[in-house]
Parts: structure tokens; sequence; C-alpha cells
């Protein structure tokens, strides 16, 4: 367990900033609790400090996890963000899409958003932007990309891919050991 | 430059090595494009010029966005694409109506390139008659004493016998395969009102009682009337690059051989300055040099250690 | 009636092939080119340029024309050819002069040696064929590979595979010739470099001995060694990372420009056109709006 590096840093917060935009701000200076990342395996973990601290006293091979997992970086010094940073990013979500209850199963599985399973969408949306999806009831279920922006969509076909697939809480279930 | 892979097969491997320098240059092949926008009188213009071309030009049948003297690349493109060398571009425009540009190429840049305005024109297929066959090498004219004392009319000249001097490196020519003459006249004057005249014709020999024919003309077209517009000569670095002479071609200067008048040669032998030192004479015991020069030394030392290695052996 | 006037009468029948002009042409016969220097007849090129013209082209291919006809000649079924001087105009080529190719290993002990290159047939004679065969290539003469039965000679191990052996050797006979093809490759493309190549191979050398030591887990420490071998020291820069325990708030500090940084420069590359085209739109109609009611106002 380490800090991130500061080019690591940028990498992180540059995919973070795709998502939540300025919101990042909000995680680095929390309010109630200081907060900060750690790296650990490749994986980058937001933890409060009074946690971090406590857990420097376990060896490197018996810590398992600690925190909230963002993510992990490749070994190409890419960061890929995981499905247990949704919490966060569905806090501070700065683009949104909401599927309707039929297209909710789909995703869950792992498809990307059709059209016709597109319930709602922020407005302005440009394409190749970071987006939360939500359902109905506003609960998060995972983020994508878009694949349109929200002008071109309108033009789609019912079948069309609006969004595409990166993440989404079926990983729980689907990955449950792998997930950290 | 364009990007060149490998070639994966062989014919591929020769149009590539076709595209390469090569020692002795044949006929440059010519591009003829069309600009954005062209008038009736300048397209008919450039497609007359391309037939007179032909077999060794390229007409573009669609229109390309080119302005040479603006921007040479879209050109150089054309021209590294289709390995041309020469590029008429013809356009017109409110400021320069009826324009033709004429651009020569030295390993893909644009060297030198002349704007000619068409101020007149008679389009080939307004003539009657008998037009010269595809392929036969025109004979070229040049009138006017203007082509010698302007350096712009010069390129103008030196562009216009580069486009239809057809394959210089034949050394036949077939006499009744010479059909048609191009006759070019530079008429001199001040700065945007040197006008070029280009004519072309068929040639009719005819008996004139000598070995020689009488030479008649017809006119065959295209006939254009050109002022002068805009040039770029070429600078001198580049036209010096240009114009070098391959060693292999170069004629080498016979030395020391000579003819007389009544065509018997002469020759003349230089003969070396001779070291009488090393002239071989007859071998006697008695007069054997003393050992007493740098190269006598040596031999003598050589021979002597060679007896002493021996008696060594021997003990 | 004399000769003379028989002559004369001839001339007068044909029109003249001579043409007189006060500057004589400069010719370019390999060309195929004449020019002409003389000055134009400026009332004439105004008033009847046409005509004019004409009249110049023909003297002066008249005159070309003699001159290509008083050049030697040669006939064949296909005509009349004259024989062409070299061209004397200077013309640019349209490509650089080609580059001299670098000599390969061969060539230049060739050329040191003096062996001259000889032609050989295509065709060769198969004694076992009876028959002219191609001398490489697919169903080549004399072809090793291909005898049915071989002779085990009386030195050789008789449980040796001949077969295999031929294999191998031809095998290996193809892969040193690729081998020295490729050196001559790396030597060319050294020398175009404008470097030495033995210097080349020597710095390759040295870059594959280290990595190779690199390459086992413990940087070659077990390797075997040479005797009297070089030790290769391998430089790596030392990573150096924070402390995992540092000051939270120095730290929430530095995360914190980080994002600002990162921030800037994601807002300055995109720009949300469409969004920033309604906006623009809604800013100029809320102006008119406005403008409208203040005049309303006033009224």
């Amino acid at each position: 367990m380490r800090p991130l590096t500061e080019e690591e840093t940028k990498i992180f917060f540059e995919k973070l900033s795709k998502y939540i935009g300025r919101n990042i701000v909000h995680l680095v200076d929390r309010q109630d609790e200081p907060y900060c990342f750690r790296l650990h395996r490749d994986r980058v973990y937001y933890v409060s400090e009074a946690i971090m601290r406590r857990s420097v006293s376990i060896g490197r091979d018996n810590l398992l996890s600690l925190g909230v997992c963002f993510g992990k970086f490749t070994k190409t010094l890419k960061f890929r963000l995981h499905i247990t940073a949704l919490d966060y990013l569905a806090q501070y979500a700065k683009y949104k899409v909401w599927v309707k209850p039929n297209g909710e199963m789909p995703f869950l599985y792992g498809n990307h958003i059709l059209k016709a399973h597109l319930g709602r969408i922020t407005e302005d949306t440009p394409e190749h932007q970071g987006v939360i999806i939500y359902s109905m009831s506003d609960v998060p279920l995972g983020f994508g990309v878009t694949a349109r922006s929200t002008g071109d969509a309108r033009k789609l076909d019912p079948t069309a891919i609006i969004v595409f697939h990166q993440a989404d809480v079926g990983e729980f279930l689907r990955d449950e050991d792998s997930l950290t | 430059m364009l990007r060149t892979a490998k070639p994966r097969t062989a014919k591929g491997k020769r149009i590539q090595l076709a595209k390469e320098p090569q020692l002795i240059e044949t006929t440059k092949q010519a591009l003829f494009i069309r600009g954005t926008t062209t008038s009736q009188l300048v397209s008919s213009a450039l497609k007359n010029l391309y037939q007179l071309k032909r077999p060794d030009g390229i007409l573009f049948s669609k229109r390309n966005e080119v302005r040479p003297f603006e921007d040479p690349r879209p050109l150089e493109f054309f021209a590294d694409k289709n390995d041309a060398a020469i590029l008429v571009v013809a356009s017109h425009s409110k400021k320069r109506p009826h324009n033709l540009v004429i651009a020569r190429t030295f390993d893909n840049q644009v060297m030198d390139m002349v704007e000619l305005g068409i101020e007149g024109g008679v389009s080939m297929e307004e003539f009657k008659g008998q037009k010269a066959a595809i392929g036969h090498r025109p004979l070229l004219l040049f009138h006017g004493d203007a082509f010698e004392s302007h350096e712009d009319l010069r390129t103008v000249r030196s562009l216009f016998m580069d486009l239809y001097r057809g394959d210089a490196t034949a050394d036949l020519v077939n006499l009744s395969g010479l059909e048609h003459v191009i006759s070019i006249t530079a008429v001199g004057g001040t700065e945007g009102n040197k006008r070029i005249h280009m004519r072309v014709f068929t040639v009719h020999l005819k008996k004139s009682g000598t070995k020689l024919p009488r030479v008649e003309l017809e006119e065959m077209g295209p006939s254009i009337d050109f002022v002068l517009r805009r040039y770029r000569l070429a600078d001198k670095e580049t036209w010096k690059m240009a114009t070098k002479v391959p060693k292999q071609v170069k004629e080498k200067k016979e030395k020391n051989i000579e003819f007389d008048d009544i065509g018997d040669k002469f020759g003349r032998v230089h003969m070396g300055k001779q070291d009488l030192g090393k002239l071989q004479t007859r071998k006697m015991k008695g007069l054997k040099r003393a050992a007493t020069d740098d190269e006598g030394d040596d031999a003598g030392e050589a021979v002597g250690s060679g007896k002493r290695q021996r008696a060594e052996d021997e003990e | 009636m004399d000769v003379t006037e028989q002559l004369q009468a001839l001339k007068d029948k044909y029109k003249s092939v001579e043409v007189e002009v006060p500057v004589p042409f400069e010719f370019d016969l390999g060309n195929l080119t004449a020019f002409d220097s003389n000055g134009l007849d400026e009332r004439r090129i105004k008033n009847e340029t046409n005509n004019y013209l004409k009249d110049l082209a023909r003297d002066g291919t008249q005159l070309l024309l003699n001159q290509i006809f008083a050049l030697p000649t040669k006939s064949s079924t296909d005509g009349v050819f004259a024989e062409l001087p070299e061209p004397t105009t200077v013309l640019p080529r349209a490509k650089p002069l080609p580059k001299p190719k670098l000599q390969t290993r061969w060539e230049k002990f060739a050329k040191a040696k003096g062996i001259q290159k000889r032609k050989k047939g295509r065709m060769v004679y198969d004694e076992q064929a009876d028959d002219y065969k191609p001398r490489w290539g697919y169903n080549r003469a004399n072809d090793n590979q291909d005898d049915w039965i071989i002779e085990v000679p009386d030195t050789a191990d008789p449980m040796e595979d001949q077969y295999e052996k031929r294999r191998d050797e031809k095998k290996e006979r193809v892969e040193k010739n690729k081998k020295q093809a490729r050196r001559n490759l790396e030597e060319r493309s050294a020398v175009e470099a404008g470097k030495n190549p033995k210097e080349v191979r020597k710095a390759q050398l040295e870059k594959a001995i280290v990595e190779s030591k690199t390459s086992t887990a413990s940087l070659g420490r077990f390797d075997k060694k040479l005797q009297n071998e070089d030790v290769v020291k391998i430089k790596r820069s030392k990573r150096k990372f924070e402390a995992t325990t540092i000051d939270a708030s120095k730290e929430a500090e530095s995360a914190m420009n980080i994002a600002k940084k990162v921030l800037k420069a994601g807002d300055s590359k995109v720009i949300n056109v469409s969004k920033a085209v309604k906006q623009v739109a809604g800013q100029a109609s809320a102006e008119m709006l406005g403008h409208k009611g203040k005049k309303r106002k006033s009224k």
C-alpha cells in the first residue's frame, strides 16, 4: 500500500473527470473526515485516513482490501474504473442516462443500451462521454460511454446502441470472486 | 512523401522499381487537371493540349481544388501518385479568367511553373481535315527573339519543349511519322503584356524537284493565344540538381587522339618516366650492387637472417 | 534545249525548298526542335496574326525538315528512319540521379579478385532424366534430394539417415545464405545512415548481452560466468514513493493541485458545441426580448 505518484494521480483523475467532471474536488476535499487514495496491488482505494493508518499494521500479502476500490491500473498504466466505484460516481454524476424497466435486465447482463431501452438522458450529452446509468426509479445500475450525442440519438432507429456498457451492478454477482 | 509499403507481388515490385529514379529517363508523363471552376474555353484548351500529349498524359475527369501558386502540395501529391513530372491545371475566375498553369516537378516537388491566360483560341474539333496520329513525335518550332531575352519566356519555352518533345532517348525517327508541327511564337512586351501564340499544323510533303521535299502546312488546331501572367522560376540549386548528367552517360573525352583533315587517326602515347635503376640487364656476379642503398640493405639482412635460421635448424 | 534550261524548267515547276532568314536557325535535332531568334514583323503579327504565324511556321518547318532529311538514314520494312543526334537543349530530369547501390560483401570480393559474372543458361542437362531441366527451382536438374536410393559411404555410420543428412545440409546452406543476405542489408542500412557497420554491430551485441542478463529473475547473478567475463553494470532508476502515512492535509493539497490541472486541461480541450450554441442563442434572444421590452416601456 502506498500513495499514488503524481503521474498515477493524473491518469486516475483524468479518467474520473470523464464521469464526474469538477466533482473530483469533493472527493479530495471532504468536510466530514480526511480521505485519501491508496494504491495496493495496482488497485486504487478510496479510504478514510483513520482506517488507512490502522491498516498499515497489516502485511502486504495479508491485506486484501480497504475502503472502496475505485479501479485498477493496467500493466500499460491506464486506469480502469470498477463497478465498486459506482456509489461515488452516482453521487457526483455529471451526465446521466435512465433506462426503462424493460432495458434494466439486458444492461445488467452486460449488454449495451439500445435506443429502445432509453428512458431519459441528460440534455446536451456529447458523444463519447462517460455517463452513469440509472433505472427509472433513480437506482444507479452502472456506467458506460455514450455512442451518440443527444441530438444525433433522436434520428436513430430503436435498435441502435446509445450507450456502450462498461460496468454494471450485475458484476457483483458475476465477478464475485475477483472484485475487491 | 507517400507511404510506400513493401510490395507483396512481383508485379508490385516492378511498378515500384519503375517509380524509382532512373539513370536514363524517358518521356515525362503529364497530368491535365481541372480546377474547381473552369470556363468552356479553358477546359477545351486543356483537352486539346492533352490530345497532343497522348499517350503520355492523363486527363483528370473530376475537378480538384488546386491553386498551384498558393499551395503546390496537392499538385505534388498528384505528381507523386501518378508518377508524372508535368502538370497542367485549368481554372477560371473573375480575377484570372481562362487560366492555364503549366508546372514542372523535380523529385515530386514543384520546380517551376508559369501561368498563362487564354485570350482567344480555336479548338482542334473546329478545324477540318486530317489530324496527326496519336503518339507521333511533333516537330517543335519556337519563333521570336523574346524567347532569348526574357527569363520567364525562356521558362515557357522550356516547359513546352518538355511537354511535347516526346521520347528523346529514341535515336531513330520515322521520316514518314513526322506528321505535325507545333509552332510557338513569343511576342515580348512589358510585364503582363507578353504574348505567346500556339499553332499546330499538319505537315504535307510535296515534290520539289530536289531530294528534299517542299513543305506545305495545314492547320489542325488547337490554336491558342496566351498572355503570360504569374510565373515561378526554378531556384538555382534545384535546377543544378535537375540538370546533372550521370557519369555513366557523359561521354568520356578521349585523350590524345586526333584526326587530321583527311580523317586519319593520330594517337599520342605518353611514356612515364623510366627508372633506369630497375632496368633488367644481364646478370653477372661481378656487377652485383654493393649493399649501400636502403633496399639492398633490407634484402641483405633478410637473406642473412634466413641463413641464420637455417643454421639453427640444423643444429 | 540545254541541260541548264531543262533544270531551270524543272525548278520552276515546283516551289523552292530554300528559305532565307537573316539569322540562321538553331537546331536541336535530337528533340526535333528549331529555334528561330529572328525579330518578328510587328505590323504583320498585329494585323494578320494567323497568316503571319502560318508563314513563319511553314518556313521554319521547311528549314527543320531540310536538316532532318539530311541526316543519315536507315531503312527497314517499317519505313525510312533518320538517325538523330543527341539532344542538345538542357532540360531538367524528373527525378534526381539514382544513388549508387552499396556493394555486397561478395561483390566487393569479386571486384577485388577480378571475378566476372558469367551468364548461365536457364536449362541444364539432367543425366538421369536424359532431358533439359531448369537450373534451379521446381523440378530442377540434378537435384540430389530426389534420389530414391543413396549409397551409404564406408566411413559413415550405417544407422545414419542419409536422406535426412542431405536435407539438413541443404537447410544449412539456405540458412547461411539468408544470414549473409541479412548481414548485407544491415551493413547497407548502417552505411546509408552514415555509421560504421562494425560499430553498429558491436553496439547491437552489447545491448543484447545486457538484455539477456537482465532477463533472468536474478539479473544474471546465478548465470554461468565465462572466464574473464566483463562485468556488465545494469543501471536502473530507483523507484521513489511517498511514505504510506503522510500528513493528510498535505496529501489533499497536492491531490487538489493535480485535480485542478487535470480539470483545466479538460476544460480547454472539450467544448460542448451544442450546449454552447444553445447558450449563445438563448442569450441573444434574451437580449432581443429585453430590448423590445425597454422600447415598449419607453413608449
